[in-house]
């Protein structure tokens, strides 16, 4: 044996088994489709390494979305004899999953059955025969509960027992047979209703449901915030003041103050002192952009985003947003790669493959990388805006979703292809496991640290360089008359511009010394969010929706930006 | 027999057929799209979630404005937009 293959439908917990498998923390949520890709892991099993694949999910092998594609290829790119197919059933959902099984044994693979959830079979009345199911199907059956690791001990020991099934259906007696084997392996006692499905029942309810997500979103919001400001004001800030600030004040007449070397590590010093926000030196702001002011922000965010996926409530928010996506012409799950962009555009692009078409994908890509600015930036904008209270920010963010609204009508219009209608399960409500939640957010902060850290120290280094070699007056010279007249900034606020396709945070960031009022920050924050993703998310845009869908929204993405920030300077 | 929108809410429904009868088609296609996805694909995936003739499943809520319809297969919800959902004919259980 040299590979595993995790098979199963949408949200049965291969991500969790995948976890436990190979100790590669990848995200696991509680909404279908929260793997689009495969990822791929090693495990050791008898001394042997052994390559592990997390396959997306998927309901059939006749695939059905991208996603379902991937998983089809699988089946076709292994070799029977070196693969073992590890099928994960949602053991209270036993009915519908089998159809999958059986789909399974009829390939050549050998293929070993994990019950998961094996703990709610038991909340929710339903005990299964594992001798007799493991009999009728004539493969290895193991009751596994993936996010404590029960079961997986039992599973690495039988692998060796895995043979292929000689058990074959035909295609048009499958449901048939199922039925058979349901019959003869499990029994469902009458259970009453839990608090969970109480729950489930009000954000199902027409009315109700409306109110009660309401109550979340607010409260989500609410918790960012508190969170976001908390460590800044109480952790982030006292630490910079009170800890960096004097080492840089000791290093900074070393190097003089007038020296190239100080403007670029220590910046300009205003009044005498460093003030993190405008020196813009690679160690002053440039640490604090993105350790001070942003960091805190990406912790409490996806806190609060991995309490709403893993206790399963994004899939009943889609369905109750589903008619207000149709107005962009994509169906409510298209509300899953739009809170995903909240934290970051390119998990956001990547996660649009859960929506079946072209036209959605395409449309679901734009719309968010022109509007929803990601965390990084909401935090820079907050920095700056803040100090007006709601009557700063607010501006933007309604500026941004009328543009997420009339950009995306705009598409529906156009865009040709198909949009159908929402078909999606519902997961049940799960109390997340706050280790592993704490887990998840983890991994996506130390992803922050990797991917975004040295991004914004090269960004601050740049804009140094740029003002140093003069190319910010260029700029201004060159294209700042047209800056001027039509968005009403000044001639140098073009070199954000410029470090926006870069990081936006340190876009937003070079805007805090130029001293703009209140009406140009909110253009300009505008104006930044929209005119263009940066590279993380133009490559994946590029990478997903190709030369010529790109090419479109990207026109779309500075035509828009430049209007919308010519309206603005009107208004303002 | 009726279709999904017309039957009534939390009672056991048998499902008569899937994506038969005058709105086949029509009823099969995306609202505010163009074009439809093929009825066999349709019927292939309400089949893979377990909605099929025989089957027996619970209509939860229906939300307003054109919205999804929401009903329980077995131990599973499952959100259906409402032109799929008037092309799956119900009759109510008799007890």
């Amino acid at each position: 044996m040299k590979r595993i293959l995790l098979f199963g439908n949408p949200n049965v917990g291969k991500s969790a088994i995948f976890t436990r498998l190979t100790g590669v923390r990848v995200i696991a949520s509680n909404y279908p489709g929260t793997t689009v890709e495969y990822l791929k892991g090693k495990t050791r099993i008898d001394g042997n390494d052994i390559e592990v694949i997390d396959v997306p999910g998927t309901y059939s092998l006749i695939p059905d979305s991208p996603a379902e594609e991937v998983a089809r290829k699988f089946i076709d790119e292994s070799n029977p004899k070196e693969t073992v197919i590890l099928n994960v059933v949602d053991s209270t959902n036993l009915e519908r999953n089998l159809n999958l099984t059986l789909q399974l044994l009829s390939t050549n693979f050998p293929v070993i059955v994990l019950l998961n959830f094996w703990d709610e079979t038991k909340h929710k009345g339903i005990s299964i025969d594992l001798k007799k199911m493991s009999k009728l199907l004539k493969i290895p059956v193991i009751p596994t509960i993936a996010i404590t690791g029960y079961g997986i001990q039992e599973l690495r020991e039988s692998f060796s027992k895995a043979v292929p099934s000689n058990l074959k259906v035909r295609e048009d007696d499958t449901w048939n047979f199922i039925g058979k084997i349901i019959k003869k392996v499990q029994i469902i006692e009458h259970h009453h209703h839990t608090f969970l499905q109480v729950l489930e029942d009000i954000s199902n309810h027409p009315v109700l449901g409306v109110v009660f997500a309401g109550v979340v979103l607010f409260l989500s919001f609410v918790i960012i915030r508190l969170i976001g400001e908390g460590l800044i004001g109480f952790v982030c800030e006292p630490i910079f003041e009170n800890l960096w600030t004097p080492v840089l004040m000791k290093f900074s007449p070393v190097l003089g103050e007038s020296s190239l070397l100080h403007k670029i590590l220590i910046g300009e010093l205003i009044g005498g002192k460093i003030d993190f926000y405008q020196s813009f030196g690679v160690l002053s702001t440039g640490l604090f952009i993105p350790i001070g002011a942003v960091l805190p922000y990406i912790i409490s965010f996806y806190f609060v985003l991995s309490i709403l996926e893993d206790t399963g409530y994004l899939p009943r928010l889609a369905v109750l947003m589903d008619r207000l996506m149709h107005q962009i012409g994509i169906h409510g799950m298209g509300i899953v790669p739009m809170f995903l962009a909240f934290g970051c555009n390119v998990p956001g692009v990547l996660a649009t493959r859960i929506m079946e078409t072209r036209r959605e994908r395409l449309i679901a890509a734009t719309v968010m990388s022109i509007s929803i600015p990601c965390m990084a930036q909401i935090a820079m904008i907050f920095g700056l805006l803040g100090k007006y209270g709601v009557k700063g920010i607010f501006p933007v963010f309604l500026s941004l979703f009328l543009v997420w609204i009339i950009v995306g009508k705009v598409m529906a219009k156009y865009v040709s292809g198909e949009s159908p209608e929402i078909f999606t399960e519902i997961p049940p409500y799960r109390i997340p496991y706050f280790k592993v939640l704490l887990k998840k957010v983890w991994l996506r902060v130390s992803w922050f640290l990797k991917e975004a850290l040295p991004f914004v120290l090269i960004g601050v280094l740049i804009v140094n360089l740029f003002y140093f070699f003069g190319f910010v007056d260029f700029l201004g010279k060159f294209f700042g008359s047209f800056l001027t007249r039509i968005l009403g900034l000044p001639p140098e606020a073009v070199a954000a511009l410029f470090i926006g396709f870069l990081r936006k945070d340190v876009a937003i960031g070079m805007l805090a010394p130029l001293g703009l009022s209140m009406g140009q920050l909110i253009t300009a924050s505008v104006v930044l969010t929209m005119y263009f993703p940066c590279v993380a998310t133009f490559v994946v845009l590029f990478k997903e929706l190709g030369f010529w869908d790109t090419l479109k929204a990207s026109v779309i993405m500075v035509s828009s930006a430049i209007f919308v920030g010519w309206i603005l300077n009107l208004i303002y | 027999m009726m279709s999904l929108l017309e039957a009534r809410k939390n009672v056991p429904l048998i499902v008569k057929s899937v994506g038969e009868g005058k709105r086949d088609m029509a009823g099969m296609r995306g609202r505010g799209g163009r074009g439809g996805r093929g009825r066999g694909n349709w019927c292939r995936r309400f089949s893979n979630m377990g909605i099929r003739e025989g089957s027996i499943i619970n209509k939860v809520s229906m939300h307003p404005f054109f919205g999804p319809v929401v009903i329980r297969v077995g131990n599973c919800e499952i959100a259906v937009g409402r032109g799929m959902a008037s092309a799956i004919i119900v009759e109510e259980v008799n007890e």
